[in-house]
């Protein structure tokens, strides 16, 4: 089996694992063995911290980033006043080619009156800063742009879209929080976390840690409050008994994650640059954007998007699926299914090359010859499809 | 109320018309509310022209059962009473009682039939004294004999039985009245609506779906397991096959215009269809096509793929509305299984313009240009490329 979907889940590592530990104890209780338990999650939130960047206190333990994104998206429903209603910053900003977690609470927060913008993204996926500084006003509440595109590995200018958002505030006197979805950047590519980032959202599984764990992390000073009550866990920003074993493997696979990051890195960028060379050599092939080089800056070295166009991605998959290959669909064959096709439309990609695209996600494991293999098996699959479904000329057939 | 006190009575209309096949139609019904109880104790019992459901330990099950059984016009669950008077008001009042709260007017009737003469009251009399009786200990409640709030019926026959409002049945007539078709289930709306209304009227049905991987995904095949499934709620012992036709899509697909793929590719099915049907033992295929709803359905392409079939092809929708089947879908539980969004056909072979008025001729010439004769045979044999992976077709 040859694993190529490390940017949907990836294998768990054998450091976050949890133990026998003291972990089934409440942190909130008094006892010893709650106190225990209350201990281990302060170790793996110290921890946390230094990977994630930030004091312990700015960690808000989540149970994946969909739940952090929504976490703070949502956080905006605080601002609602009982008679007024809607606040004066009523808006939020988002780039065009979020991942749904993003765009499904904006969309829903649009539906109860709130102003969402989204910020055009260019054809590598890449949102335009100048067009993001054009949607900012006095209104604008929070602006949220991923760091790594999930779909394309688009490096997103954070960066200088916090430092946009932050100008657009002081010049206009308002407060505008920025946030960003870093899921796929922790331990892929450095985290661009200056003083005007003020949140940013992280998963465990996509780094080796337990499913059902993730963060937020808030940088202290950030005048946010948080729509989840009822408890005083996760000062008071989360309520819900802690996951003390999820966040102590989470705090485990983040921290060799990161501290392998540039070993790990390089080594993916030289599979990724072999691969999209072998790629290049395939004539149904396209890569999205078309113009994406073997070691490109603008994209993460762990995730690619390819375009096979006329054969629908499912069974693209399918094909590959039976060779012991996987592979994630870019798109559904099924028609309505255009939500599927939201960030490739995004980025103007033509319908028939969204409809046959695939990913493909390498990990800190994922070695030349799988790749390898991959491509061999997608030309020979295609190859042979091909043959059996082509048109035969000169045959003639009666009109109708 | 302790066991054996209670009895379901089983109305049955048509069947009860059918002449020398009477007794033939009531075997069949019992033997289907047999096989719907299957697993749950239970009897069933002939007399009077109803059938009685007895001895049985799980009174929701048996409605249940019953609810989802052809040939059936209505049923109830009746209290046995034994034949004495004091006893029969007694029981009378405890039921008015009960079917009073939840009346939608404070006002009742009672119906009385007596089958067995020698009991010393006729009908009218006995009907009269319980009236009395219900109105002496429930003086709240009036009569009404053209509108009541409810009905308590009596029926005096070996035993007495009493019962309140009965719940109607699905009508129709048994399964295995009407010999056996072959459904092409396809995973969308329709055809699952024609099976049920085929078996309605007594068809014993299997089941033939033609599937198409990798261009179509195992989860739509899933999807139609799971509609066969539901689908024996209503008609039982029906098989699923399943054809591999993932070779004759793709000569489809190299050998024949585009506009005609779509038409092609059903007149391959229905002739597939047609020999798999010699050993299932169908006298007829059965398809969801509504007239006109989509381009394959017009009457042009009706009359050429009908051509192709060597059995009558029975189309219960094809004068129903898609509201209509969509609401028939729903009722009987299809619907939300048919929505789920694993297509049975993929992209890449649908027609971007399929041809809407096809002439038989030349339909018939692009068909015998596809040379695909034997592949549609051994997909009906189970011999095709893809076969392996699905479960064995019945011998």
């Amino acid at each position: 089996m040859i694993y190529l979907d490390w940017a949907a889940t990836a294998p768990t590592a054998p450091e976050a694992l949890p133990e026998d530990g003291t972990w089934h104890a409440n942190p909130s209780s008094p006892h010893p063995r709650g106190r225990q338990a209350a201990a281990e999650l302060a170790a793996a939130r110290v921890r946390l911290a230094s990977t994630l960047g930030g004091e312990p206190a700015e960690i808000v333990l989540t149970s994946g980033a969909t739940e952090s994104n929504n976490l703070m998206l949502q956080s905006v429903l605080t601002l609602l006043h009982p008679e007024r209603g809607l606040p004066r910053r009523d808006t939020l900003v988002i780039g065009a080619a979020e991942h749904d977690s993003v765009e499904g609470p904006a969309t829903l927060l649009a539906r109860i009156g709130f102003r969402v913008l989204r910020a055009p993204v260019g054809r590598d996926g890449a949102v335009d800063v100048e067009r993001l500084r054009e949607l900012l006003d006095e209104r604008a509440y929070l602006v949220s742009v991923q760091t790594v595109n999930n779909e394309t590995g688009t490096i997103q200018p954070v960066a200088d879209a916090a430092s946009a958002v932050a100008d657009a505030a002081r010049r206009s006197g308002t407060r505008t929080l920025f946030h960003t979805d870093a899921v796929q950047a922790l331990g892929k590519v450095p985290l661009p976390f200056g003083p005007d980032v003020h949140a940013a959202s992280f998963s465990a599984h996509k780094v080796g840690g337990p499913r059902g764990v993730g963060a937020l992390r808030v940088c202290a000073g950030s005048p946010v409050r948080f729509m989840q009550a009822g408890g005083e866990q996760e000062g008071g920003r989360r309520a819900g008994t802690e996951n003390v074993a999820g966040a102590a493997g989470f705090a485990a696979a983040a921290g060799s994650a990161a501290a392998m990051l540039e070993r790990n890195a390089a080594a993916a960028a030289d599979v990724m640059a072999g691969l999209i060379e072998r790629l290049r050599s395939i004539p149904d092939v396209t890569l999205i954007p078309a113009d994406r080089e073997p070691r490109d800056a603008r994209f993460s070295p762990f995730i690619l998007k390819l375009a096979v166009p006329g054969m629908p991605s499912e069974v693209t998959v399918r094909l590959l699926g039976d060779r012991g290959i996987c592979v994630s669909p870019g798109s559904a064959c099924a028609t309505g299914s255009r939500k599927r096709l939201r960030v490739l439309e995004a980025m103007r990609v033509p319908p028939e090359q969204a409809a046959g695209a695939v990913r493909v996600s390498i990990g800190p494991r994922t070695t030349a010859d799988e790749v390898g293999a991959f491509a061999s098996a997608l030309e020979d699959e295609l190859r042979a499809v091909t043959g059996r479904i082509t048109a035969m000329p000169a045959r003639e057939v009666a009109r109708t | 109320m302790s066991p054996g006190t209670r009895v379901f009575l089983v109305k049955y209309g048509e069947i009860s018309l059918k002449g020398a096949n009477r007794r033939q139609f009531e075997e069949r019904l019992i033997g289907q509310i047999h096989r719907q109880l299957a697993g749950t104790p239970h009897r069933v019992r002939r007399a009077w022209g109803r059938l009685y459901v007895e001895d049985y330990t799980d009174a929701a099950a048996v409605a249940r059962a019953l609810g989802d059984t052809f040939g059936i016009v209505s049923y109830a669950e009746a209290e046995m009473v034994a034949r004495d008077p004091e006893l029969l008001d007694e029981a009378a009042v405890a039921l008015a009682r009960r079917l009073a709260a939840s009346a939608p007017a404070p006002t009742f009737k009672i119906e009385a039939r007596r089958s067995d003469k020698e009991y010393p009251d006729t009908s009218y009399r006995i009907a009269c004294r319980l009236g009395d009786r219900v109105r002496a200990a429930l003086p709240e409640l009036g009569v009404d004999v053209h509108d009541p709030g409810f009905v308590l019926s009596v029926e005096v026959r070996d035993r007495i039985y009493l019962y309140g409002p009965p719940s109607p049945g699905r009508g129709g007539l048994p399964v295995g009245a009407s010999a056996r078709g072959l459904l092409l289930l396809s995973g969308g709306i329709d055809s699952p609506v024609a099976g049920y209304l085929m078996g309605k009227r007594g068809m014993a049905l299997d089941h033939v779906y033609f599937h198409s991987y990798p261009y179509t995904s195992d989860d739509a095949l899933a999807k139609v397991e799971r509609l066969a499934e539901h689908l024996a709620r209503y008609v039982p012992d029906a098989r699923l096959c399943t054809i591999s036709f993932t070779s004759v899509l793709e000569r489809i697909k190299q050998r024949a215009p585009d506009r005609l793929s779509t038409l092609l590719l059903r007149a391959c099915m229905m002739r597939s269809a047609s020999l798999l049907a010699r050993r299932t033992g169908a006298v007829a295929l059965v398809t969801g096509e509504s007239l006109g709803q989509v381009a394959s359905q017009t009457g042009e392409a009706i009359a050429f793929t009908d051509s192709t079939s060597e059995l009558p092809v029975l189309r219960p929708l094809i004068g129903m509305d898609k509201e209509e089947i969509v609401r028939t879908a729903r009722a009987i539980g299809t619907f939300e299984t048919s929505t789920l969004p694993y297509p049975d056909c993929c992209t890449l072979f649908a027609a971007k313009h399929p041809v809407l008025r096809p002439k038989l001729t030349h339909m018939h010439g692009a068909l015998q240009a596809l040379e695909a004769d034997e592949m549609i045979a051994a997909a009906a044999d189970g011999t095709a490329p893809g076969a392996e992976r699905l479960s064995p077709l019945p011998r």
